[in-house]
């Protein structure tokens, strides 16, 4: 009895590790964020605390710039996901071709997932740039005249989701290869004698087979969309009016830039339950077709 | 009718010096079935994938209905294919895969329902045809490969190594599976296997193959009884044919050891008249055609040799002696009331009259 007593000991000291970290970086912060908001704390004035029941959550639901920034992350989401995932499929089926070159495009195309997100957005800045930017340079040579991009309320969020879907497609290309790599040849061998052209061959063979990577992508690529963070604070810090302000960066905008901790918790708790949810949505959705390779 | 020409085929891959396939040259008859054989790499899958148009040819012609098909996509060849590995789509159900095919030739639902269900009826695959390959076992698989072939009614089979994948068992009930269906459909079918067994029992003719070069074509029976070469003559039969360095002269063979026998008249007739007394050969002997029965020994004591047994198989009727002669190893395949124990000295008589009798530079059969 006494061995069965150590060992669990043991165990609880291997899992320690995973648990303090979980705790001091998830748990605890959850716990303090969910308690603060329900006061009025400012960072500036910690011992000026006070509990202010649900005043925070009713604020939220009537704060026009948090609700511009639901609808703003609801653009991004809706509209990376086929771009994103589009065409990290079609990049991975270029380079799935034997030809010349091919680790040359392979390289080119995963490049950006190497290069931190800040260089990315400051190097987009430049190439957006509505005046010497080399974008508008390259439309002027077809007679396209220069175009605002990150200025322009209409165009800045789909600037950003151009940069945020190149930045993040070479990564899932590389899933996608493997995916695709794993299509025995003679799958498409057994299509062609059975007469498949090749989009039939792509329709019925390549897109069911790559179902299980196309899932797993989709899933990450959805829940790493609603973090969007870096590319709005740094290529138009949430503007030009609000177009490109997201959840997290306002919650991050509102308890340290302007210090009221309390609201930014209660806004913070919202969009952690408004996450859950779709999440719990999603998973539903995919697991609804997920026997179809058993 | 359906006959399929191969004229002086050639198939080089880029970047290798040699040719995979050479020379390749068969005419294939209406409703023949076409055993390629031959150890791996030597040619046989490639010649199958190269009449199915997922190959190109190097050179030469294939003709199927003599018209000239060489440049004609994989799906207007009008060929069905069994994969080694069945290649069955996983993400569709039975039905749908046999369905696929039809499917994408416009076929009508009614049509389409008939014939899988038809083709499910003479497989046995009535009651798996909603479920999904993965819930198979191989040899219903393999079932539903040879399905998908079927319903498209396609006037050439090919079969890529069908049964390798299969346990030793389902592989015998199989194979008498697919001779049932060859008989049953009259379909042209190019069978290609490493298993001589295989190809002795399901071809009409076999076509022999060794490092891209066709060794013989000829009936099961022919390149049993008259190989052309020591090649085949060493694939085709298990265990294989014993072989023995010999000096030949005067009606008698010796290979300076153990081996001292002498040559029925007709026979050394033949190899005098082909120039080969006094001279180096190779004597061919199968294990079935060495005999230790007393009465064997007694009527041909000239073709009788002392060995020690090294191992004995009993395989039930028979048993496969292994034995040693001065340093020469071969096995007899015997009745298995000949039993002897590793260590037994024997006597063991070859009947010289099935032997066969090889150049030693050529490898070539000196006569057949």
């Amino acid at each position: 009895m006494q061995t069965k007593g150590i060992k669990r000991q043991i165990g609880w000291l291997y899992v320690l590790p995973a648990i303090l970290i979980l705790l001091t970086f998830l748990i605890i912060p959850f716990l303090m964020s969910f308690s603060y908001s329900f006061t009025n704390y400012n960072i500036l004035t910690p011992w000026a605390k006070q509990y202010v029941g649900f005043t925070n959550y009713i604020n939220t639901f009537k704060d026009p710039v948090f609700l511009q920034s639901l609808k703003n992350i609801a653009q991004f989401v809706i509209f990376i996901m086929p771009i994103q995932v589009g065409a990290a499929l079609g990049l991975a089926l270029i380079v799935n071709k034997k030809r010349p070159g091919n680790t040359f495009f392979k390289i080119s195309f995963f490049a950006p997932q190497v290069v931190s997100l800040t260089v990315v957005s400051i190097l987009w800045m430049y190439i957006l740039n509505p005046d010497q930017g080399l974008l508008n340079g390259i439309l002027g040579i077809f007679h396209i005249k220069p175009q605002p991009f990150l200025t322009s309320p209409k165009q800045a969020m789909f600037a950003i989701i151009g940069v945020s879907a190149w930045q993040g497609a070479g990564y899932q290309m590389l899933i996608f290869l493997a995916g695709l790599q794993n299509i025995p040849d003679s799958l498409y061998e057994a299509a062609e004698l059975d007469g498949a052209n090749s989009w039939q061959r792509f329709l019925h063979i390549t897109l069911p087979m790559l179902k299980p990577t196309s899932m797993m992508i989709l899933t990450t690529t959805f829940i790493s969309a609603f973090n969007l963070v870096i590319q709005p604070m740094i290529m138009t810090q949430g503007g030009p009016q609000n177009a490109t302000m997201t959840p997290i960066y306002y919650i991050y905008r509102t308890g340290f830039t302007d210090r009221q901790l309390g609201y930014a918790s209660a806004m913070s708790v919202i969009y952690g339950i408004i996450i859950i949810i779709f999440t719990i949505i999603q998973r539903k959705i995919t697991n609804a077709g997920g026997d179809e390779n058993a | 009718m359906t006959e399929v020409d191969l004229n002086h085929v050639y198939k080089k891959y880029d970047g290798n010096d040699k040719y995979s396939v050479n020379d390749f040259d068969l005419h294939i008859k209406d409703k023949e079935f076409i055993v390629f054989v031959g150890p791996s790499g030597c040619g046989k899958s490639t010649t199958l994938r190269m009449i199915a148009g997922l190959e190109d040819i190097t050179e030469g012609t294939l003709e199927i209905d003599h018209k000239v098909m060489n440049d004609v996509a994989p799906k207007n060849r009008d060929i069905a294919m069994v994969f080694q590995n069945y290649a069955l789509y996983p993400h569709m159900t039975i039905y749908d895969n046999m369905a696929f095919g039809l499917k994408l030739r416009h076929y009508s639902k009614e049509d389409i329902d008939k014939k899988v269900k038809h083709a499910a009826e003479i497989l046995g695959l009535t009651s798996y045809l909603k479920k999904k390959p993965a819930a198979l076992s191989g040899g219903q698989r393999q079932r539903v490969a040879l399905g998908r072939s079927i319903v498209r009614d396609a006037p050439i089979f090919l079969m890529d190594e069908p049964l390798s994948n299969l346990d030793a068992k389902l592989r015998v009930s199989m194979r008498a599976e697919i001779a049932k269906l060859h008989q049953r459909l009259g379909t042209t079918t190019i069978y290609v296997t490493h298993d001589q067994t295989e190809a002795m029992t399901l071809a009409d003719r076999v076509v022999v193959m060794s490092v891209g070069k066709v060794q013989q074509i000829g009936t099961p029976l022919e390149v049993y009884n008259k190989p052309k070469n020591m090649f085949v003559a060493g694939f085709i039969g298990s265990p294989q044919m014993n072989f023995f360095n010999v000096h030949y002269k005067d009606g008698r063979i010796s290979d300076g050891k153990g081996l001292n026998i002498g040559i029925p008249e007709g026979k050394a007739k033949m190899l005098n008249e082909k120039g080969y007394n006094d001279k180096d050969i190779v004597f061919g002997i199968r294990p079935e055609d060495i005999h230790a029965e007393e009465a064997f020994l007694e009527t041909w004591p000239d073709a009788v040799i002392s060995s020690t047994v090294v191992v004995s198989e009993l395989l039930g009727a028979t048993i496969q002696l292994y034995q040693k002669v001065d340093g020469t190893e071969f096995v007899a395949d015997v009745n298995s009331r000949d039993y002897h124990k590793p260590g037994d000295h024997v006597k063991m008589g070859f009947d010289v009259n099935k032997a066969h009798f090889f150049d030693k530079d050529t490898t070539m059969a000196i006569y057949n």
